[in-house]
Order: C-alpha cells, then structure tokens, then sequence
C-alpha cells in the first residue's frame, strides 16, 4: 500500500484518498480482535439476537434501550473486527480474500437454506396435527420471530467471517 | 484454512528474512495483502498454484525449495548436516 499523496491535480489526490481508504479497509479491520474473542462476541450478539421475541414484548423502556444498544455495541463489535471484503470488489481482494468471501456466502446460503426447510416443515406440521406444538397465534407473536430471523438473515455471512478468519497477523 | 486438512509446509519467513524483506515488502511484490503472507507463513492458508509459483519467482527458486508437504528440515542441518553442525560451531 502506497502511503505517500502523490502531486497532482486535487481530484487526483482525491482518488488517491479514496483508494488509500478502501485499501486500509481491506487490509485492516477496525477492531484488531483474536478469533477466539471475535467467536465470543459471535456467541454474545446472537444470545441476544434469539433473546428478541422476548424483548419484542417488553414495554418501551431504559430496559429495551438498553437491549438495543447492547444488540448495537455486539454488532458493531463483531462488524469491526473484520476486513471488510463484502463491500469491496473482486478485483481489489486477493485470492484468499476472494475465497473467504466465497465461502462464508456459501455456508450462509446453506444455513439459511437448511433453516428454512426446518422450519417449514415445523409450521406445517404444527398446523395440521393436534400435538400442541407452540405457534405464532398473534401479529405481535409473528413479529417477535420475523426480526430476529431478518437479524440472522442479513448478519450471518459477516458473523461466519468473523467466526471462521484467523487471528491477524501482527505487521513486521 | 488447513486445519484438518493436509498440511502445506513453507520456508517463506527464512527466505524473507535472508533476504531482509518485510511481509509488507514480500506482498507488494507478490500483489496480496501482508495478512495473506502471515496465514502462508503460519500454515493458516495454502496458496493457489499460480501464488505458489509467483513465490517462487519473486525469491529465484524452484517450488519445491519454497513448498513441501513434509516439514522442512532446518538449512544448517541440511548444509552441514547432523552432527557437523555443532562441530562447526565450536
């Protein structure tokens, strides 16, 4: 990575600010976390993830401001302590950049995929046979699910980089 | 990552320290980021045939001077051999 601000006109050295930036992105998370730290926080931010329905009925209060911002420092702990490779283009990634990427998109699509079969087949189950299995009966009941899957949705490629990329390497 | 895979041994970090070269220097010129010449050199990452042969360019050696799947054996020991190594240094 060149460091040195080339002369130039200003929307040269602009460029140059721009790419220097991008660059920095890829090569340095923001949060220098070990794997076994950032899995931590995985664990942690999806506790709280799941513990949703639960704070879906909670009036609004200091409690749900507190789970919220709780929900928000987790996230942005396991966000930041990660290359950022999926909002960057194939051409400026490296090969192993390019296959972790691939690869942590993939095991989403499969878990999503595997997820939603599951549970598919459990509401359709649970409506048609009289176990007693538990259903969302109320639009506040179905809300408490959907956001929370919407949450693991949108989240899980970044959260199985974070779980899967090795501690990083100190410069040298 | 070759965790339970099968193992890609390197003599990256001798070659770059003979040389005197900094991950950063030996990434420049090898056009990846210097976190990806710290997981080759740790064993983290096995690289592509291209990368590997790139390597070797870049140090002037043949791959299987650079890349092995048995572990090395250290160069002192390969140039003097065994027991001639610790006579050599008395």
């Amino acid at each position: 990575m060149n460091d040195r601000i080339p002369p130039g006109t200003q929307a040269e050295r602009r460029e140059f600010a721009r790419d220097w930036i991008r660059q920095r992105q890829i090569a340095l998370p923001g949060v220098r976390l070990s794997r076994f730290t950032r899995r931590i926080a995985v664990g942690c931010f999806y506790c709280l993830v799941a513990a949703m329905p639960i704070a879906y009925q909670w009036p609004l209060g200091y409690g749900f401001w507190l789970y919220l911002a709780a929900v928000g420092i987790m996230w942005a702990a396991v966000n930041f302590s990660i290359p950022a490779y999926d909002r960057i283009g194939d051409s400026e990634l490296d090969e192993r950049e390019r296959e972790l990427r691939l690869r942590a998109r993939a095991m989403a699509y499969r878990i999503i995929s595997v997820a939603f079969v599951v549970l598919t087949f459990y509401f359709l189950f649970a409506a048609t046979t009289n176990f007693g299995l538990p259903m969302p009966s109320r639009a506040s009941d179905a809300g408490g699910l959907l956001v929370p899957a919407l949450w693991v949705v949108l989240t899980l490629p970044r959260v199985i980089l974070a779980w899967t990329i090795p501690t990083p390497v100190r410069e040298a | 990552m070759p965790s339970g895979e099968r193992r890609l041994h390197n003599r990256l970090a001798v070659l770059r320290a003979e040389r005197g070269m900094s991950r950063l220097d030996l990434a420049r010129a090898l056009d990846v980021n210097h976190q990806t010449v710290g997981y080759l050199e740790r064993g983290d990452y096995s690289p592509s045939l291209e990368l590997a042969l790139r390597i070797g360019e870049v140090f002037g050696l043949p791959l299987e001077a650079v890349f092995s799947t048995r572990p090395f054996t250290p160069l002192s020991e390969q140039v003097y051999g065994n027991g001639q190594a610790s006579e050599a240094s008395q």
